[in-house]
């Protein structure tokens, strides 16, 4: 196929031209590949912090209560699926903690140790001290880091707890670091101190469920929902706005992206245009021989083809260093869900949009083909 | 001899507004094997002439029959089969692709008409010997003289074969040395080959080698010389111009 030695010798002839041509569509893109990841990333790390933080399946009070009651029988209830790891009683309140001159609005969570370890797998997160401890110590708490950072409370120190009339003395003997804004509220009490403090018996506020598949969370959900009157809600239900949200947000990046290959392929067409005119008289002389416009025309579409490859090859190596960079800087956990922003790199992604180049880099050809295959052969040829 | 070419009232009229008669009514015939110069001041159309012979360029009227078929309505797909297989050109400027070397450069009208690769550079080197360019196979243009460069324009006209060869100023650019070696070269290659040679020329000298003499004034044809043995014959016209 002469029209392919030819197109190679062109882009060859013009190396400087070329290359930052190539060097345009690669960051085009890089930064699409990016930013997918990037999306992907949140998206991906939002899913692995709503599952590995929160429970999977919730159960709320029936609809008019404030209370679980019978929360002994809903657990017995919920274990009977075999996906179920953990079903935690949880009671969760607002109260005010002192210690020292310090004094702060917490959230409390009364827990059962046991299945609270289980259900969100928090002994991980004590930094300090020892999340069972909580299981003998009948006035024990485990606070949020920052929590403690505030109140100037250290393992071993007591401090006070109310809630309106009641008020406890508890003692700390454990530091829990979540890595979230949990950190600055949070204290977990005994079940049994909880309900003391709160004065309403025998109750809790939601049973938290974790399973052993994510994915059967919205059919246990459906299950229990028709089995008792509790509301039970799976993870999906629960994170659903923002991950539509995140749907949605897709369809404006499309649009963004597909702007910059937009932008890209300006450049393109601009080199190939100038390429073109360069070889006006050599186009002449061609059909001369005999090359037919069609020939002409692959020629040109097959230069801007054939930089393709290239180009997506050095975006995809792009993307992969920005994706580590990225991967290296902190980022405050209160704005985000963790300290580092993921990138997740598929190569199912890149390759999709390395196509996608090659198709802006055909539809670039394009016009400067057509134009080169309907020169008049006569004035190319006598073109300086 | 049978006619290779034959043009009948054949026009040419360029017109942006103000029209130019580039061809008015020519008419001719031409022998296939024959060697053809057609002279005349500039701007007078022998240019324009040969792109029509060349199917290059399209008439404005007439016709232009060529081994018997008339080729004037042709599309622009035809006209380029007909140019990659009937048609050779050589041009005033050498006009080689810059980034091919010459062989390269020769097989290209045969890998245009779709010769197998091998088989086409057997044929290019076997043509670059003839023009004597046996040992400069493998440079490119920027590394060959001017001559050179010329000889391997030869070759690649004379690459596919061509029934005709068309040469506007194909000496023009070159010192009278390698002047006379192209024509020597093409006289002989039209002896061995039989091709039909048609080259336009302001050179006196290198016209009265060839067969036949058109001169071309103003879009016409005034006057034909016909070589007798040694001699010239001149139509009366010429005479009374």
């Amino acid at each position: 196929m002469f029209e392919l030695s030819i197109a190679e010798r062109h882009i060859l002839g013009n190396p400087r031209m070329v290359l930052f041509t190539v060097i345009s569509v690669a960051l085009a893109v890089g930064v699409i590949v990016v930013l997918i990841g990037l999306t992907e990333g949140y998206r991906q790390d939002l899913i692995d912090n709503t599952v590995e933080n929160s429970p999977h399946v919730t159960v709320s009070p029936k609809e008019g209560e404030d209370y679980i009651y019978l929360y002994r029988t809903l657990t017995a209830i919920a274990t009977e699926h075999p996906e179920v790891v953990a079903a935690s009683p949880r009671l969760v309140g607002g109260a005010a903690a002192k210690h020292r001159d310090n004094v702060k609005g917490i959230t409390f969570i009364g827990v059962d140790p046991l299945q609270e370890d289980l259900l969100l797998r928090v002994q991980e997160e004590v930094v300090w001290g020892d999340f069972y401890d909580l299981q003998f110590r009948r006035y024990a708490a485990v606070v949020g880091s920052a929590l403690a950072d505030d109140l100037e409370l250290k393992v071993g120190d007591k401090f006070r707890i109310t809630r309106l009339d009641a008020s406890l003395q508890l003692t700390a003997v454990g530091i829990i670091e979540t890595g979230t804004g949990l950190d600055r509220t949070l204290i977990y009490l005994p079940l049994g101190t909880a309900q003391q403090l709160l004065g309403e018996g025998d109750v809790v506020t939601e049973v938290g469920i974790r399973l052993s598949e994510i994915y059967a969370a919205p059919a246990i959900a459906a299950d229990l929902n028709g089995r008792t009157l509790y509301k039970a809600e799976s993870w999906q239900e629960k994170s659903r706005d923002v991950l539509e949200m995140l749907d949605t947000q897709q369809y404006y990046s499309w649009a963004f992206y597909l702007l910059i290959f937009f932008i890209s392929g300006l450049g393109i067409v601009n080199t190939m245009i100038m390429i073109v005119s360069r070889r006006t008289r050599e186009i002449g002389i061609l059909m001369a021989m005999g090359a037919s416009r069609g020939s002409i025309i692959k020629i040109f579409i097959l230069e801007s083809v054939i930089l393709g490859p290239p180009s997506a090859l050095l975006g995809g190596g792009l993307a992969h260093v920005a994706a580590k960079l990225i991967g290296t800087i902190e980022v405050p956990a209160e704005f985000y869900m963790t300290d580092r922003m993921t990138v997740v790199l598929d190569l199912g992604t890149f390759l999709y949009v390395a196509l996608f180049a090659l198709v802006v880099n055909f539809i670039a050809g394009i016009y400067p083909a057509f134009k080169a295959s309907r020169l008049d052969p006569v004035k190319a040829i006598a073109t300086e | 001899m049978t006619n290779i070419i034959e043009i009948k009232k054949l026009r040419k009229v360029y017109g942006d507004g103000v029209e130019v008669v580039a061809l008015d009514d020519v008419d001719l015939t031409i022998k296939e094997g024959e060697v053809l110069s057609i002279v005349g001041p500039s701007g007078s159309g022998k240019s324009t002439l040969l792109n029509m012979i060349g199917l290059l360029d399209t008439p404005s009227g007439g016709e232009i029959w060529l081994k018997g078929q008339n080729i004037t309505r042709a599309t622009p797909k035809e006209r380029a089969r007909l140019r990659n297989k009937e048609l050779g050109f050589i041009f005033q400027f050498h006009h080689l692709l810059p980034e091919f070397n010459a062989v390269e450069n020769v097989m290209m009208p045969l890998l245009i008409a779709g010769v197998d690769r091998d088989e086409a550079r057997d044929r290019a080197i076997a043509l670059l010997q003839e023009v004597g360019l046996a040992d400069r196979l493998m440079n490119r243009p920027n590394q060959l003289s001017g001559g050179q460069n010329q000889r391997v324009a030869v070759a690649r006209a004379l690459a596919g074969h061509p029934s005709i060869v068309i040469g506007d100023e194909p000496t023009g650019n070159l010192d009278t040395k390698s002047s006379d070696m192209i024509y020597e070269l093409l006289r002989k290659l039209n002896r061995q080959m039989n091709q039909t040679f048609i080259l336009v020329t302001h050179d006196m000298t290198m016209a009265e080698k060839t067969d036949r003499i058109l001169r071309i004034v103003d879009g016409r044809i005034v006057c034909e010389m016909r070589r007798d043995g040694d001699e010239f014959v001149t139509q009366e016209i010429c005479r009374a111009e």
